[in-house]
């Protein structure tokens, strides 16, 4: 059975005008449909360049080199305009305010299918599908510079379904926000996966209470794509770095080192605790906890 | 003072009666009121255009704010007047002309602020569209209003970062302060400029000039009101242009004028005689 | 010494008071972290210690003096402030020359300024960036270079708002430690943050600001397990607390957390050597 991936990049390589540096070197991935991907990586890395190629916003709205091949669902969006490609992906940018121009919240979401010039009544009826999908109706008739951050990127996801586009990317959508604001929205964008089978990719710092909903991670190094996988695949391997992993990975690295293993503990106990998954979540540890108390 | 003239012609968003009139129409209003303004040279026929349309003002809920603003430029409106009063010559009366250009800048000035006041960004620019002003040029025009305010506040935030690193604006010479005003001035146009771009970036991405033509959510819509303005607005425009070309002379006591002896001239003098009696006696 | 006496403050005649009695009083060399809603205060507080906001009613003393009728720039040389946006901040054509703007607006000797410029970028791990344009730099790196320029300065207390946003755990690792290192050296850090593992990691204690009120004042330890306060300050459960609730409530035993990662790791040793220990008893 073959499939064809949602996304996939060939050899894409890009170097900004001006730079001696390259963002992006020989990147090859391939997502899947319904993929939560998460993509990680230190300040400067290249998370926010390789997003924007996905929309063509990388070459067509930055000057630089670029190379390689960039598709969707099958077909490369080289020749295509990063507006045409609304109906196929929906972006949203770090900073709520400077992405946002409407008069309302609502017009706000109606935007992009005024823009494909989608008919009064149909327009009418999916913004009211969009604002009671995210529970928006509080805000619908305020201007989107009196709301809060966590709000206003709430509108922004709302005007990036509009179109209900397959696929979402989200460039650090969360460092404007508070930390409740944060979790609030990726758990809504987890749902968007979950239930609407969306493809999701997100470029995120915080991991800790994330990591449930991820399917697959990129992990992205000086414009290198270093490791791309299932999470616990990614985290095992060697070039990604534990100051990188969630929080209770790291415990769990410094648990194993001050036990030497667990060769402190009896055989049998040493060898259930290696038998358990390593941890990624709160629940994934909780379970390793619980695993060094029961007897084989 | 200028923060008071600019915010005069701020929009409010209300439910004034006034609100519910179309832009159009309401520039027609403006264009309209503008000719007859011009038309009118003589004092009673202007006092008697403002009295007519001051009662707009208070129906676009908009008087405290006008009051405001006519006070904050009533010296101006002194000088107008009592300048005109002095120097005008050819003219019967000119403490008479003074006082009419007086209530012409009034006349305008009331016109324009309801027009401002009560028309909003959005409304202007769908006004445009209408007009068949590329949408462009409309979006433009009116998200670089909405953007004002964030402007001010951001000025505001980074005047206050870099007096924290100890920048002084206002000290020294000429020179030294318009070097100071880098530090300002940088990060101001590059927040400006950003904006811009991760604004662009933003409608881009959601289809910004996809297609040719685009559809509206909401647009505008003439209702029976306007209608019925609309066509008596045209009606007072036909008039106007019946007496440009015909000329018919105005009744006599439109053309009052003030006695001689009220004159600003005569007024000076006689109270620069009275003082000088004074100091005599 | 920072201190705050029942201060009000409210941005004009009709608009409502953002701060409401604000009593507190920071001595030197101590780290403390504000928390708080979005619209709380935070920032207000922040701008009246460097007098770029002055109190409606109480007053504002540093170092034993009433600063209001003290200007912003003098104050400047006591009290580096760095705001939340670095491109709020940055102009200069060099990072070298961004670090030096403020010594040199302080009227530091030019070698001081040099010196002050390579201790604090070696110490930030930033010196192949000074000769770069901080218009080039990355968002995480601006923040870095925002929060250097002040520290340059060399000022007894510093405050900066929101310092962690934006970085990734590998700067606010060095961050964390070089802040913790100025307490030693008697200055003062006054940070406004989000990030509640960055406190719990770094900063003893914590004031909790909720409508523009201080609801709490104390060790972070204490205050940051309180589920009440950290609902009400819009924060989150730091990871560690959480973890050890979780294991306390499934192995029934008392929740006694360990609040640092050294101290959670020997517990955990412990918990694996005990249940290993019953077991062989069995």
């Amino acid at each position: 059975m073959t499939y064809t991936p949602v996304i996939e990049l060939k050899n894409v390589t890009f170097k900004y005008k001006n730079c001696d540096k390259f963002a992006l070197e020989n990147v090859n991935f391939q997502v899947a449909q319904g993929d939560f991907v998460l993509l990680v990586g230190y300040s400067g890395s290249g998370k926010s360049t390789l997003l924007k190629t996905l929309n063509g916003l990388i070459p067509h709205f930055y000057s630089g080199l670029f190379g390689g091949d960039v598709k969707l669902f099958g077909e490369s969006i080289a020749e295509k305009k990063t507006a045409q490609l609304a109906k196929t992906i929906g972006f949203v940018f770090q900073n709520p305010e400077n992405q946002l121009s409407a008069l309302t919240v609502e017009r706000e979401i109606a935007f992009p299918l005024e823009n494909f010039a989608i008919p009064r009544q149909e327009i009418r009826r999916r913004v009211n599908e969009i604002i009671a999908l995210l529970d928006l109706e509080k805000i619908q008739d305020k201007s989107p510079f009196a709301i809060s951050g966590g709000e206003q990127q709430l509108t922004a996801i709302g005007s990036a379904l509009a179109l209900d586009p397959p696929i979402l990317v989200f460039d650090e959508i969360t460092s404007h926000l508070s930390p409740q604001s944060a979790t609030k929205i990726i758990k809504k964008i987890a749902e968007l996966n979950r239930e609407q089978g969306k493809t999701v990719i997100l470029s995120e710092h915080r991991l800790d209470r994330n990591l449930q909903y991820v399917t697959k991670i990129a992990y992205i190094e000086s414009g290198q794509l270093k490791a791309f996988g299932p999470p616990r695949e990614v985290l095992h391997n060697k070039n990604y770095p534990l100051e990188l992993y969630p929080r209770i990975t790291s415990l769990y690295e410094q648990l194993k080192k001050v036990t030497d293993n667990f060769a402190i503990l009896p055989e049998k106990h040493r060898k259930q605790l290696l038998a358990v998954p390593e941890p990624l979540t709160i629940d994934d540890f909780l379970l390793f906890i619980k695993g060094g108390r029961e007897s084989v | 003072m200028s923060t008071r003239i600019l915010e005069y012609f701020n929009y409010e968003q209300d439910k004034s009666l006034i609100h519910r009139f179309d832009p159009r129409t309401k520039m027609l209003f403006v264009i309209v009121l503008t000719c007859y303004t011009i038309l009118f040279r003589d004092l009673v026929p202007l006092m008697l255009l403002f009295a007519g349309v001051t009662p707009l003002v208070l129906l676009a809920k908009f008087f405290k704010k006008w009051l405001r603003a006519m006070i904050t430029v009533l010296p101006l409106v002194l000088l107008i007047i009592i300048l005109n009063a002095l120097l005008l010559k050819n003219v019967p009366s000119p403490t008479t002309a003074g006082l009419a250009m007086g209530f012409r800048f009034l006349i305008l000035a009331e016109v324009f602020g309801i027009f401002f006041q009560t028309v909003s960004p959005d409304e202007l620019s769908q006004m445009f569209i209408k007009f068949r002003f590329p949408y462009s040029l409309a979006w433009a025009i009116s998200t670089a209003y909405r953007f004002i305010p964030t402007l001010t506040k951001e000025t505001a935030i980074i005047v206050a970062a870099q007096k924290a690193r100890g920048l002084q604006i206002d000290r020294g010479n000429i020179f030294k302060r318009l070097k100071n005003m880098i530090p300002l001035l940088i990060p101001i146009f590059a927040s400006a400029f950003r904006r811009s771009w991760q604004l662009a970036e933003a409608i881009e991405s959601r289809g910004w000039n996809a297609m040719k033509k685009r559809t509206f959510l909401y647009s505008l819509r003439l209702k029976w009101w306007d209608y019925l303005t609309l066509l008596l607005l045209f009606g007072l425009f036909a008039l106007f242009l019946l007496q440009v070309i015909k000329q018919y002379p105005l009744p006599s006591w439109m053309l009052w004028q003030l006695p001689e002896k009220y004159e600003l001239k005569n007024l000076a003098i006689a109270f620069w005689s009275w003082l000088k009696n004074l100091f005599q006696k | 010494m920072i201190e705050f006496r029942d201060v009000y403050f409210r941005y004009a005649k009709k608009n409502p008071d953002v701060l409401k009695g604000i009593s507190f009083k920071i001595t030197d060399g101590e780290l403390v972290a504000l928390v708080g809603k979005n619209g709380a205060g935070k920032t207000t507080l922040l701008k009246h210690i460097i007098g770029l906001l002055k109190p409606t009613k109480g007053e504002v003393w540093i170092n034993n003096e009433n600063i209001i009728k003290k200007p912003i720039s003098e104050l400047a040389q006591t009290v580096g402030l760095a705001f939340q946006n670095p491109n709020h901040q940055l102009f200069a054509e060099t990072v070298e020359k961004e670090l030096a703007f403020g010594p040199k607006n302080l009227g530091m000797p030019e070698e001081e300024q040099e010196r002050m410029v390579q201790k604090i970028a070696e110490n930030f791990n930033i010196t192949h960036l000074l000769q770069k344009s901080p218009l080039e730099l990355s968002g995480g790196e601006r923040r870095l270079v925002s929060i250097a320029s002040v520290l340059t300065m060399g000022q007894k207390i510093l405050v900066l708002d929101e310092p962690t946003f934006g970085q990734d755990y590998r700067q606010k690792k060095r961050l964390g430690t070089y802040l913790c290192d100025l307490r030693n050296k008697g200055i003062t850090v006054f940070i406004v943050t989000h990030d509640i593992d960055f406190i719990l990691d770094y900063f003893p204690r914590v004031i909790v600001l909720v409508d523009g009120q201080i609801i709490a004042d104390g060790e972070s330890k204490t205050i940051l397990q309180d589920e009440l306060l950290i609902q009400q300050a819009d924060l989150e459960k730091p990871i560690l607390l959480e973890i050890q609730e979780k294991v306390a409530k499934m192995t029934n035993q008392e929740y006694l957390p360990a609040t640092s990662e050294v101290e959670f790791i020997e517990k955990f040793k412990d918990i694996l050597l005990q249940a290993a220990s019953q077991e062989g008893k069995k």
